[in-house]
């Protein structure tokens, strides 16, 4: 058998085995994979809260609560450029419903602040407090999201605000359908975790470096490749 | 040194027809999303949807069309289960949003009913309709919802309600206004459509049915939590 076969067999074997052992130990990687994603945080004394724009469910009531306990005494909201939906009054803005969320679970009304920005993703929404607190350097502030969500926010929080990131603590608001132990039972839960896999992916490479190191990788190998067909097929001499 | 440029000339072709063919090979992917038939003279249109819009307005003015076109129409809604925003009074219930827009667009408040069922899925959706069918069995539904959710209404249709019930219902999918579904890989919203389509069918059929009903707190429920977790107001 060549030597080529033999690295081919070993090659699909191993394939094989971490195939199966990836299905053998899933009761242990399913949950270390959401849980890797929650970087969330206890509580810390801030100067405001900063809503991610999303589920007003989850998201609104938590900072509701943030702030009727103490932990911080104002709230901030981005808003959010309007869909057609929302021009066509079907629908509230989604800063709107979160606004009125906040009013509704007891924050006073002169304790909200909405930043005219019109965002449309979390990378803008993060651009928006950095705007916020270019005057206000040593605010801290409390962001919160829900826990699959986390990791991605404090990825654009360190990219955008650099060392004042470390003035922010990132809060996962509890989610109905989406535990760690069991979120890929339910489709919800299966979604958010999944796609905010592929959001990170795109995040890495549409605001980091990862396309440029994806792309120095596909010419190495590639190099290497050739360097390799060189040596076993080396030009004839004239 | 000849068998290298022949390959280099294929690698190269295979190239240029990626780039050039690249918007058919993007549409291609989304095939599986998409499934419609014909509404035909279907007098009974079927809204799902939650507390924020019945899948966009669209679908809305489609519904209104659909009424005005077949006379004795009726409409159908599935109560979603109510969320928070909801329960607390924040948001009008999906129910009343449909009646408000389709009354405005000239639909009789009367020919609007609405399956009670407080459905948490699609599956339960289909469930709900379902009973519904059985009690008319002459009734065929046309069903309106989002494009790139149609194939995946259509396989829980067929799987949960089995081909004779199944049969009765169509889909008309109906295309977000935000963009031009043959070039939703243009727009960030198209991008995020075809992924969570994609996530939502693979879910569907390798699943099927959710194992458990997914949890849902009620608001006082949440509260408590939260007053548990961050302490009592001081």
């Amino acid at each position: 058998m060549s030597s080529r076969r033999v690295g081919c067999l070993a090659g699909l074997g191993l394939a094989v085995c971490l195939l199966a052992g990836a299905v053998w130990a899933r009761s242990r990687i399913l949950p270390a994979a959401a849980a890797w994603l929650d970087v969330g945080g206890p509580p810390q004394q801030a100067d405001a809260v900063l809503v991610l724009l999303g589920d007003p469910d989850t998201r609104g009531m938590t900072a509701a609560a943030l702030v009727r306990a103490g932990w911080a005494p104002r709230v901030l909201l981005n808003t959010l450029a309007p869909s057609e939906q929302e021009k066509r009054g079907i629908v509230l803005p989604g800063h709107e419903i979160h606004r009125r969320m906040l009013l509704r679970c007891g924050v006073p009304a002169g304790d909200i602040f909405l930043l005219d920005n019109h965002v449309r993703t979390t990378y803008d929404e993060v651009l928006g407090l950095a705007d916020y607190l270019a005057s206000r350097p040593d605010w801290r502030v409390l962001v919160v999201t829900e826990g699959p969500h986390t990791r991605r926010s404090r990825w654009v929080l360190q990219r955008v605000l650099g060392d004042r990131a470390s003035r922010t603590s990132l809060i996962s608001a509890p989610m109905d359908e989406c535990r760690s132990d069991s979120w890929w039972q339910n489709e919800t839960g299966f979604s958010f975790v999944v796609s905010e896999y592929l959001k990170l992916g795109f995040y890495a490479i549409r605001y980091g470096t990862a396309g440029y190191v994806g792309a120095a990788g596909v010419i190495l190998v590639l190099a290497w490749w050739a360097y390799r067909r060189r040596r076993r097929f080396p030009a004839p001499s004239p | 040194m000849r068998a290298i440029r022949v390959k280099l000339a294929v690698a190269a072709l295979v190239l240029a027809a990626i780039v050039a063919g690249h918007g058919l090979f993007l549409r291609m992917l989304t095939w599986p999303l998409v499934d419609e038939q014909p509404a035909g003279e279907a007098a009974i249109v079927c809204l799902q949807g939650s507390e924020y819009g019945a899948e966009g307005d669209p679908t809305l003015d489609e519904s209104a069309r659909l009424c005005h076109a077949v006379p004795g129409h009726r409409i159908l809604l599935l109560e979603p289960w109510p969320r928070r925003v909801v329960e607390l009074g924040i948001v009008p219930s999906f129910e009343q949003m449909v009646r408000r827009e389709l009354t405005g667009r000239g639909v009789s408040n009367a020919a609007i009913v609405t399956l009670r069922g407080k459905v948490r899925d699609d599956w339960e959706s289909a469930r709900l309709l379902g009973s519904w069918l059985q009690q008319n069995p002459a009734a065929e539904v046309v069903m309106l919802c989002d494009r790139f959710h149609s194939g995946r209404v259509r396989y829980v249709l067929d799987s949960e309600l089995g081909r004779p019930l199944a049969a009765q219902v169509r889909i008309l999918a109906v295309a977000n206004p935000d963009y031009d579904p043959a070039c939703w890989w243009c727009s960030r919203q198209g991008v995020k459509d075809v992924m969570y389509g994609w996530l939502g069918l693979a879910y569907a059929w390798e699943q099927g049915p959710q194992r458990s009903a997914p949890l849902r707190w009620t608001a006082e429920q949440y509260q408590s939590l939260l007053t548990e977790t961050y302490g009592e107001a001081r």
